[in-house]
């Protein structure tokens, strides 16, 4: 079944996890993504969070986890000759990706203006921490930066750690699904209106529309939030997590309506009338104590044995999951979420990734290939674009691909 | 100018917050999003989170953060009466999206089957915790369960804390912003095949979306992660989190040349010809002492001078903000993150909520109205579908709307 973007070209320049997972994702409903990569170098996440063999290999797992589908070329574009290739990529480009830091690829000659030159209705998407414009414009921003500048870290934790970062990248993964929606969004546009754009995506504005529900109660009452460690944003006793005999268990229980089934469950029906229990201005109000009696009870059984019995009465709780524990999970193997596929030249077997966070009925995200290994797709790539053999060979020597 | 989604409808069921999330991004970019709530009762969000003043006319600002642009109407779907509505509602609609426990709104008569034989070319959008198959399939799920059954919280935290969620609900959001990159792809998809289909949006999808780096370093290389507190998931000393002075700043500083300039913004270069600090390797094999040695030097100043002195040497680095620094950050003046907008029927002033992740230089996201209060628009969307003023005071009196 046809996917959304086959048939669609996107140019990416970008590197690390953001811009690589938004054109990542387009690559799954079918579009030809050409990863743009300087020659030896390659995309910095190819060597980072790595073994030592993957890391020679210039695949680590952090960087095939983002790029698969994709056609990898070389091309040095600083060298003067480079320019006649980008003309040509761009020439048929629908989407062009990057994410330098801010001014440097207009100084490389690619700025959206000149872009528009070539193809008027491209979709020029700049990824950045900060944004195109203001005074952090241009400034290196990782994950971790982002976490702390979008006060994040100042509402995780508990009052003994201090503000507490999470252990993956929220900020980096939600950029680019924000760039990914806000890609599609002026694909369709562009069909209506015939126009292309330039999409400005940042990692802070990202990481503030994660908060929305936080910052949301901040700008309303003007109160800071404490650190509260596992105690659910809505500050009810019933929702935290808990220790049981052989783990931990999650329970977010905050409509009363739940409260009272909660408590049955619990073989505790007396609470559905306490006070501290019966609303959720009690609940928050007694958060200390309703936390403790419900944790009196959890501990004496275990997790499975409380998942079943709080789970079929349709309460929302959940195992405290390893990644180990999170791939026996019965209900991944209904999911879509993870794909195998031969593993990329190099390396042996087969490799598992995860995919897109949704299911289609027609035209569904597929994993098709692994990333590609650095320059992989060179020769292939500037052959359909028109170079013959001879003149793929002349870019090589002079150190242009 | 044009918007991507002008004259784009989309009915949505959904409430709380990963549906209204997506449906908002949409209504950001000009579609008219059409709220259907229960009479009475309407969105859970309009209560929860919420100041107790808002939760009283059902305006809690955590509801009003995702609903913007949108139109509300109350129906009661399970009225006989409901049924004519919904059908001239559903005739003219583009998407459809819908948040209910596995099952219930195919009882209700609203299925993707019912609804693809009003509409065709309908883009029908299940948002659930685990998807519309599987074992898990229909059960609760709140944020906290799935930050909890993802592993997410298995790698945030310290050895002493245990495993800890983050204050957000990053899984939530993410599954929202999922959910408008998926619609938005099937709009642009049927506009190239006249198709519609059936979307199926999981939590739990999105949050192993949101691990990315992590469970592909679990997946393809057999790391499994420590919880290592606000160290970096790439394990180098150089990343992490320190007090400084007077507060605390996050650094992320992961490869050789950053590790260079870091020394020479701390006035110390011969330190990054330390073997410790050298290489990738070195600063993850002695991850301990090169933390302490930098946290050292960290520590002699305020978290402005460093923030001017590794900033101006283009070390990624950021302050640890509370809500209220986050406020004062002179960047958002930058950016269009934050929208201010009239204050909705019954409260006075402004209201401040953030919007989408990024800036477009066509068709701009733009807020123009507040989250509506319940039934703000069933008047106003019942006479557009042709009822006039005595059929829709005679469902009211019907209690059907």
């Amino acid at each position: 079944m046809t996917q959304a973007f086959e048939g669609i070209r996107i140019i990416d320049f970008s590197q690390v996890l953001a811009g690589p997972f938004a054109s990542g994702q387009l690559a799954m409903l079918g579009a030809d993504v050409i990863k743009v990569e300087q020659p030896g170098e390659g995309d910095m996440m190819r060597t980072t969070m790595a073994n030592n063999k993957l890391a020679d290999l210039k695949l680590s797992p952090g960087f095939m986890g983002v790029n698969a589908n994709k056609r990898s070329i070389t091309v040095d574009l600083k060298h003067p000759k480079a320019n006649e290739i980008i003309h040509r990529l761009l020439a048929d480009a629908d989407v062009l990706l990057e994410n330098f830091k801010a001014g440097v690829i207009g100084r490389l000659g690619y700025g959206y203006d000149e872009v528009r030159a070539i193809k008027p209705d491209i979709i020029y998407c700049s990824v950045s921490g900060y944004g195109q414009q203001g005074p952090m414009a241009g400034k290196g921003a990782f994950d971790g930066a982002i976490q702390a500048v979008s006060g994040m870290m100042g509402i995780t934790g508990t009052p003994d750690s201090g503000p507490m970062r999470a252990g993956y990248m929220p900020a980096d993964i939600s950029t680019g699904i924000t760039a990914a929606f806000a890609i599609s969004s002026a694909l369709f546009r562009r069909t209506h209106t015939g126009e292309g754009q330039h999409l400005d995506v940042s990692m802070l504005d990202s990481a503030m529309t994660i908060m929305s529900p936080n910052l949301n109660k901040f700008l309303a009452t003007r109160e800071e939030p404490e650190l509260v460690g596992n105690t659910s944003p809505t500050f009810q006793g019933t929702a935290n997590t808990w220790p049981t005999k052989d783990g931990y268990m999650q329970v977010s229980v905050i409509t009363d309506k739940m409260t009272a089934t909660l408590v049955h469950a619990l073989g505790k029906p007396e609470w559905g009338d306490d006070p501290r229990f019966a609303t959720s201005q009690g609940r928050v109000e007694h958060n200390d104590e309703v936390k403790a009696l419900i944790g009196e009870v959890l501990a004496g059984e275990t997790t499975a044995h409380w998942i079943e019995k709080l789970g079929s009465e349709g309460i929302p709780t959940a195992p405290v999951n390893s990644l180990t524990q999170l791939m026996e999970f019965p209900q991944l193997e209904h999911r879509g979420i993870l794909a195998t596929v031969p593993a990329p030249p190099g390396v042996e077997g087969d490799l598992t990734m995860t995919t897109a966070g949704f299911h289609a009925s027609d035209g569904e995200p597929k994993v098709t290939s692994a990333g590609p290994r650095l320059g992989q797709h060179t020769d292939e790539v500037l052959a359909e674009l028109g170079y013959d053999a001879a003149a793929i060979e002349a870019f090589r020597e002079d150190g242009v691909i | 100018m044009t918007q991507a989604f002008e004259g784009i409808r989309v009915i949505d069921f959904s409430q709380v917050l990963a549906g209204p999330f997506a449906a908002g991004q949409l209504a950001l970019l000009g579609a008219d999003v059409i709220k259907i709530e229960q009479p009475g009762v309407g969105d859970q969000m309009r209560a929860m989170m919420s100041t107790e003043e808002l939760a009283e006319i059902q305006l809690a600002p955590a509801y009003l953060g995702v609903n913007t642009n949108k139109r509300a109407i109350t129906v009661d779907l399970k009225s006989a009466a409901a049924k004519d509505i919904l059908h001239r509602l559903l005739a003219g609609a583009d998407v459809v999206i819908q948040n209910f426990k596995g099952g219930v709104i195919d009882r209700l008569g609203y299925g993707y089957e019912d609804v693809r034989a009003i509409k065709p070319d309908v883009i029908y959008c299940s948002i659930s915790g685990y998807g519309q198959q599987g074992p898990m399939a229909g059960k609760a799920a709140y944020d906290g369960a799935i930050q909890a059954a993802s592993g997410m919280m298995s790698v945030t935290g310290t050895p002493e804390s245990g495993p800890l969620r983050v204050g957000y609900m990053p899984v939530d959001i993410s599954t929202g912003i999922t959910a408008s990159y998926a619609i938005a792809s099937a709009l642009f998809r049927r506009s190239r095949t006249g198709e519609g289909q059936h979307l199926d949006v999981a939590m739990l999808d999105s949050a192993m979306t949101m691990l990315n780096p992590v469970i592909s370093n679990y997946l393809i290389a057999d790391m499994a992660p420590e919880r290592v507190g606000n160290a970096s998931p790439t394990y180098q000393g150089s990343a992490d989190t320190w007090a400084t002075k007077d507060g605390h700043v996050q650094m992320t500083v992961i490869t050789n040349s950053m590790i260079k300039k870091m020394c020479t913004a701390f006035d110390r270069p011969e330190l990054a010809d330390d073997p410790r600090f050298a290489t990738d390797q070195a600063r993850v094999d002695h991850k301990d002492e090169v933390n302490a040695e930098i946290g050292a030097i960290l520590a002699t100043e305020t978290t402005a001078v460093w923030m001017q002195r590794l900033g101006a040497a283009g070390v990624p680095v950021g302050p640890v903000h509370d809500m209220a620094a986050l406020m004062d950050f002179p960047q958002l003046e930058h950016r269009g993150i934050l929208m201010t907008l009239p204050a909705p029927k019954g409260m006075e002033g402004e209201i401040t909520v953030p919007g989408a992740g990024f800036h477009a230089s066509g068709g701009e996201p733009t807020g123009k109205t507040a989250g509506p209060v319940l039934g703000q628009h069933t008047d106003e969307v019942l006479s557009e579908l042709g009822y006039d003023a005595n059929a829709i005071q005679a469902f009211r009196d019907d209690g059907i709307i």
